[in-house]
């Protein structure tokens, strides 16, 4: 059984009225890209603050590498890189100024881990530049420097490419996947770029108003997600018992509701119409569906809402 | 903590805010002292000056304020305090490092000040009959002022970490200080003489009173105990409230 990086026990906060998470469970083995999706306000920077103690759960437990206890917790996040939100350094300071300083904080051995760091993300020509005449994008170039700086277990990444160009986006990206890859990095990511998170995330997590909706594997997701033809049809059964003996079609299955998703023989959907016609089976709809990450999350909500 | 500490003084000493406000500081030191010079009479002397920096120490109350804010650097305006939480930096370190860091600069600061200060004034004044009662006087002076400015450094930090911004985090360090300890509770008492005795035991535990005592009857050891004991008494329960409310602070 493949160990559990963090775990998430009916996480909830409260500010007032407001229930921000509600009861969130999150599991997230090691190695694995977690994907945390929904929108604007759903919960997902706050999940990931509770998770990096820049807010306190209202109730509700979180595990990192097994520690619960809140001395424990403290040990634990120190295997953890995180970014949330806008990268925050001092403004007066360089880049390796202030990489420096987070490395003499945290007892970070060896001057080179800031060259390192940096080299990583593509700041080492900086310079004498003060972080406040940073563009946005080598802010966040610098916040994933800070995040990487300790060789993270675990990394946390709140909405990373905010403010990074295509050729930005696609460097990070690649730099996670190698990490992943090379590190066995666990990393628990949000992003409403949904595309690009696709690209990535070997798991899921789809948060909407503060409640997790469901988790599933990149794999269960893509089998949700496959093309197919969907079938309206007043005997579902007797239909795909018929598709089955008379089309040799098997890669099917039966909806609630009486409606059929038929996986294969989509080039030809009029030999199924006319087999159910044949057979006196009535056909009150038929559909081709497609799904990506993006279909598949505003199916789950319900559809598009506008704040 | 001292990795803590290493840091913050890293981060200091990259500012040029102690190197500016060491010179403002010295730059109107020596300004004074150049002008008192030429219109000093003949009975200044390094004793007077000497003697005079004793009536000031109380100023030492307000610079704290620049030396806490020197290393607490706008935490909360610039959200610097959520790389170091998210790291699992316990709470009480990143408290009592900036603390104790600044406690640190600010002696230092505050050595450099009163050596400059000594060391010119012995430039450009003779030496009187009693330097060396003077200089007495003076290191008793220090011991009630210090005890003093580290009790206001432990309200001030408090109030930085309690409070959104560096300049709402002032006013309330000036009101409590300065305005309560600048003649409102007498005023109050005039107008409520039933609340005398409540006024004259608040008066009592003011940073500021001690100050008072130093400038009517001079340092002695009565007065240097009762400092320590009202300067510790902020500086630990100012902390301790202060660590308290900081554990389960937001930081956004």
């Amino acid at each position: 059984m493949a160990e559990n990086i963090l775990v998430t026990r009916g996480l909830t906060k409260r500010y007032g009225a407001a229930l921000a998470v509600d009861h969130a469970d999150i599991t997230l083995p090691k190695g694995e890209i977690y994907g945390l999706v929904g929108r604007n306000g759903a919960g997902k920077t706050t999940i990931i603050r509770m998770v990096a103690s820049q807010t306190v759960p209202t109730s509700g437990e979180v595990e990192l590498f097994g520690a619960t206890g809140e001395r424990d917790l403290e040990k634990a996040r120190s295997r953890t890189g995180a970014m949330v939100e806008i990268p925050s350094f001092y403004p007066y300071l360089t880049a390796r100024e202030n990489l420096e300083y987070y490395r003499r904080q945290r007892g970070i051995a060896g001057a080179r881990v800031v060259e390192d760091a940096l080299e990583q993300v593509g700041l080492t020509d900086t310079g004498k530049k003060k972080f406040k005449t940073f563009s946005l994008g080598m802010k966040q170039r610098l916040g994933l420097a800070l995040a990487l700086m300790n060789r993270p277990e675990l990394l946390l990444l709140d909405e990373p490419i905010n403010g990074l160009d295509p050729e930005g986006i696609v460097e990070f990206r690649n730099l996670l996947l190698e990490l992943n890859r090379q590190y066995q990095t666990t990393i628990l990511i949000s992003s409403h770029i949904l595309s690009e998170l696709q690209n990535l995330a070997t798991c899921y997590g789809f948060i909407d108003k503060g409640r997790m909706l469901e988790q599933l594997t990149a794999v269960q997701l893509a089998e949700k997600c496959r093309d197919c033809l969907e079938l309206r049809v007043n005997d579902a059964p007797r239909a795909a018992a018929m598709l089955e003996r008379e089309l040799g079609l098997r890669d099917f299955e039966i909806l609630p509701g009486g409606a059929i998703r038929l996986y294969e023989g989509l080039s030809e959907p009029q030999k199924v119409t006319r087999l159910l016609v044949e057979q006196g089976i009535a056909l009150s709809g038929m559909e081709h569906r497609g799904a990506n990450l993006e279909d598949y999350f505003l199916s789950l909500i319900g559809g598009v809402h506008h704040a | 903590m001292l990795k803590y500490m290493n840091a913050e003084f890293y981060k200091v000493t990259h500012r040029v805010y102690p190197a500016g406000f060491l010179g403002v500081i010295v730059g109107g030191i020596a300004l004074i002292m150049v002008l008192l010079r030429q219109n000093a009479g003949p009975g200044a002397s390094f004793d007077f000056m000497a003697g005079a920096l004793c009536m000031v120490l109380s100023v030492g109350l307000y610079l704290v304020v620049i030396t806490c804010d020197m290393v607490f650097s706008d935490q909360y305006k610039y959200n610097t305090l959520k790389n170091e939480v998210a790291y699992g930096l316990p709470r009480a370190r990143i408290y009592l490092g900036k603390l104790i860091a600044a406690a640190i600069v600010s002696v230092v600061l505050c050595a450099v000040i009163l050596a400059f200060y000594l060391l010119l004034a012995r430039l450009l004044f003779p030496l009187g009959a009693a330097t060396g009662e003077t200089m007495t006087a003076l290191g008793q002076a220090l011991l009630v002022a210090f005890p003093l400015w580290l009790g206001g450094m432990g309200l001030f930090h408090m109030l930085l970490f309690l409070m959104k911004g560096s300049t709402a985090a002032s006013i309330v360090y000036v009101l409590v200080v300065g305005v309560l300890g600048g003649g409102t509770l007498e005023l109050f008492s005039t107008f409520l003489p039933r609340l005398r005795p409540v006024i004259e035991a608040i008066q009592v535990c003011l940073l500021t009173t001690p100050f008072d005592r130093l400038l009517s009857g001079g340092p002695s050891n009565g007065l240097i105990a009762y400092a320590w004991i009202v300067g510790m008494a902020w500086l630990l329960g100012s902390t301790a409230l202060g660590l308290i409310v900081f554990r389960k602070r937001e930081i956004s």
